[in-house]
């Protein structure tokens, strides 16, 4: 048996990583002894919890393009979930996350496994840790963060990656783990990419194939975006709830404060996971955020090459 | 009448507005500032003549399009299921 190869350490969302398989996406860190691991990741075997686990409700937010999800909660391990993806890709969350094991079979790659990690899987693991987490991504401009929240399909990464072709940098895709510093809300940076179908690419870029695919088993491709990324926590100025493509120039419409707290809401999983407790304090850290930051809604132009327009209409929403 | 919150509702204030959330039905709801107004005051256990006689002092409106208001607002709430009558 070869020799186990030393673990990877990496920082994402705000979390300390140490894997054992390196995961693609992510700039490995060097060993820090005082910084605590938050979540050790290990390849291995996973089975069903079959009897011993109960189903979680259906969440959106828990799935990857079309690949939907079930949940399973351990009834007698607390803290405990095994997600099961449509294509086989397989994960166990023991300690509320402390340490993930991952399973997956060819042709699925690391490559798949990152993508299902970095997305769902450590989104899930921060809300069991008490962070507010939006399905939002995020982008830097001058030092004040704009998040970009909506559903799949909506424009977050398209226009992310638009706003970076401006000169912003990238903060994160897709996981937005909001914290508070003071009564200042920042958002974790992620990691280096902004993921991209291929009919943005080639909107945004001319031609799909100047950039790398995500994976061989996928049709996404992303922007490398090393070099032009933050690495410290970026205080949010404004969050914009994109609400699909419309005809003409973008509409922009500030939401009043109980608005902003229900379209945040549905950005969220507020009514999935936890118990009652868990749920009044994600509600009530969400009406924090929605009273402390403008929130509006954008209605995107339909003509991709008519984004840097809404890129400098976006811009403007920032403080 | 005498209302109370339901059990499983959980509500916020956002500025002068309010969001609630119905946790045994996952569904949630926004109140505009005199809904929040009124909403608090029914957390509270005020009468709803008392609510209206303060939200038309403070709106400068009379009382009885206050109360058509109040009413109005507390049949939705009833309806949604977020408030319920309280048994004497």
């Amino acid at each position: 048996m070869p020799p186990a190869a030393a673990p990877e350490h990496y920082l994402v969302y705000g979390l300390a990583l140490r894997s054992s398989v390196a995961i693609e996406g992510l700039e490995a860190i060097p060993f820090d002894t005082s910084r605590v691991i938050d979540c050790d990741v290990i390849r291995g075997e996973i089975s069903s919890l079959g009897t011993r686990g109960s189903l979680l409700p259906r969440d959106p937010l828990d799935e990857v393009g079309e690949a939907t999800v079930t949940v399973e909660q351990s009834r007698d391990e607390r803290g405990t979930f095994v997600f099961t993806y449509r294509d086989g890709m397989r994960f166990r969350l023991e300690g509320n996350g402390s340490r993930i094991t991952a399973a997956w079979d060819p042709p699925a790659t690391a490559a798949d496994m990152a993508t299902y990690l970095l997305g769902p899987v450590l989104a899930f693991v921060l809300r069991l840790r008490g962070n507010l987490v939006l399905h939002a991504s995020a982008v830097d401009c001058d030092g004040r963060a704009l998040l970009l929240c909506g559903t799949s399909g909506a424009g977050k990464s398209t226009t992310a990656a638009a706003f970076l072709n401006s000169g912003a940098n990238a903060i994160t895709d897709d996981v937005s783990a909001i914290v508070w510093r003071g009564a200042v809300p920042h958002v974790e940076p992620g990691y280096p990419r902004v993921r991209l179908w291929s009919d943005s690419a080639a909107g945004l870029y001319g031609d799909a194939e100047t950039l790398p695919r995500l994976s061989e088993t996928w049709e996404k491709r992303f922007v490398d975006a090393r070099g032009r990324f933050v690495r410290d926590a970026v205080p949010i100025g404004a969050i914009a709830v994109l609400a699909g493509r419309e005809p003409g120039p973008p509409r922009i419409r500030r939401l009043s404060g109980h608005e902003a707290a229900m379209s945040l809401l549905v950005r969220t999983s507020a009514v999935h996971l936890a118990d009652e407790a868990t749920q009044g304090n994600e509600l009530s850290r969400i009406a924090t955020l929605a009273a402390a930051v403008p929130v509006f809604a954008v209605s995107l132009g339909d003509d991709l090459a008519a984004l840097s327009t809404s890129v400098n209409a976006l811009r403007e929403l920032l403080p | 009448m005498k209302l109370r919150i339901a059990s499983g509702v959980v509500f916020n204030q956002v500025g002068e507005e309010l969001v609630l959330l119905d946790l045994n039905r996952g569904v949630y709801f926004g109140l505009d500032a005199i809904g929040a107004r009124i909403w608090q005051a029914l957390a509270e256990g005020v009468e709803e003549g008392e609510i209206a006689n303060a939200i038309a002092a403070e709106y400068e409106t009379n009382s009885e399009t206050a109360l058509e208001d109040v009413r109005r607002l507390i049949a939705e709430l009833r309806e949604a299921g977020v408030v319920e009558d309280v048994e004497r």
